[in-house]
């Protein structure tokens, strides 16, 4: 499950077609393919699992 | 009594009995002898007189040697030991066009003419001749060969495979590819400028953005995604960048999938240096 699905996962009110930006979640890949997220500032709390900043390794 | 007027020599009146001739002449020729003598105290082949403090009374200053120079000295005319040694040599200069500069302190050198079309410039602290850098083209243009897919509502630096042209090695195709470096000696201003395709989809929007050095300058292109083609975006800055620093773009969608950053030749990325 790619980043962005868990996180509507965890917060079902956030749609996949909503601007994450203007919500507050900024997610960023690399180019590596590996997404993580680069800042948070969503009304709740980054969801359980996941982490602000890129995964090390 | 009368006296002459420049030497002040005494001499009979006009109207004056002269019972003692012989002695007023050799009171005359006494003085004028004394004052010759003053005025001409050279006695060797080469002296020369000079004026000295007393008014009608030269100074001798006898030959010097072979080589000196005349100069002063507390005032007056003397002799001295030139210095040539010390002096820049003609023979320094062994051809049409040569200059002069000191290699070191007190220490002058010869710099040979350069060639045509050079200029003079400094290296290492002293002058020299260089041809000057062509005032040609600098700058980087890529491309990529492959789509690349980008997750949904996640922000993805784009990568770079193909270099259409790079005067400076400002990019590598096997390392950091997704960047544009600025290389030694190229710090200044640039016009940046990309373009790239999204895949068709009307669903969502989708923006491109620079970054510099992985911080985020600006936005550019945000649309809304177009069904029947590619969805295609385009920016340009002028930034000043200094040696280092690193340049690329990030492509962004809300389609709701995934969805391709196309290789078209609508997706390319280029620097074009303006100067410092």
């Amino acid at each position: 499950m790619e980043l962005w699905e868990q996180i509507i996962e965890a917060y079902p009110e956030i749609l996949a077609t909503d601007y994450f930006p203007d919500l507050g979640i900024y997610l960023t890949d690399d180019g590596d393919g590996i997404a993580y997220i680069a800042k948070w500032e969503y009304s709740k709390p980054i969801p359980k699992g996941l982490k602000l900043g890129k995964p090390k390794g | 009594m009368a006296t002459t007027t420049n030497y002040g020599w005494t001499t009979p009146d006009d109207t004056a009995l002269v019972k003692d001739g012989a002695a007023a002449i050799r009171t005359l020729g006494s003085s004028v002898d004394t004052t010759t003598k003053n005025l001409n105290p050279s006695t060797t082949l080469g002296d020369i007189e000079y004026r000295s403090s007393t008014a009608n009374t030269n100074t001798r200053l006898g030959i010097g040697s072979t080589g000196q120079v005349l100069t002063v000295a507390g005032g007056v005319p003397t002799w001295a030991t030139s210095d040539d040694a010390n002096a820049i040599q003609n023979a320094l200069l062994t051809t049409t066009g040569d200059t002069i500069y000191a290699s070191s302190a007190s220490t002058p050198a010869r710099l040979g003419i350069g060639t045509t079309g050079q200029v003079l410039t400094v290296a290492a602290g002293i002058p020299s001749w260089a041809t000057p850098s062509a005032a040609g083209f600098v700058g980087v243009r890529l491309t990529k060969s492959a789509v690349q897919s980008c997750a949904n509502n996640t922000g993805v630096k784009i990568l770079w495979d193909t270099e259409t042209y790079d005067t400076d090695a400002f990019h590598s195709t096997s390392s950091n590819t997704s960047r544009i470096t600025i290389p030694a000696g190229k710090a200044g201003y640039y016009s940046i400028s990309a373009t790239g395709a999204f895949a068709a989809n009307s669903t969502g929007q989708r923006y491109y953005a620079f970054y510099i050095n992985n911080v985020f300058i600006t936005i550019f292109g945000r649309m809304n995604g177009y069904s029947a083609g590619d969805t295609t975006l385009c920016g340009t800055l002028v930034y000043n960048l200094a040696v280092g620093d690193y340049i690329e773009v990030e492509a962004f969608q809300n389609s709701g999938v995934g969805l391709d950053f196309q290789s078209t030749t609508n997706s390319q990325f280029s620097a074009q240096y303006l100067g410092a």
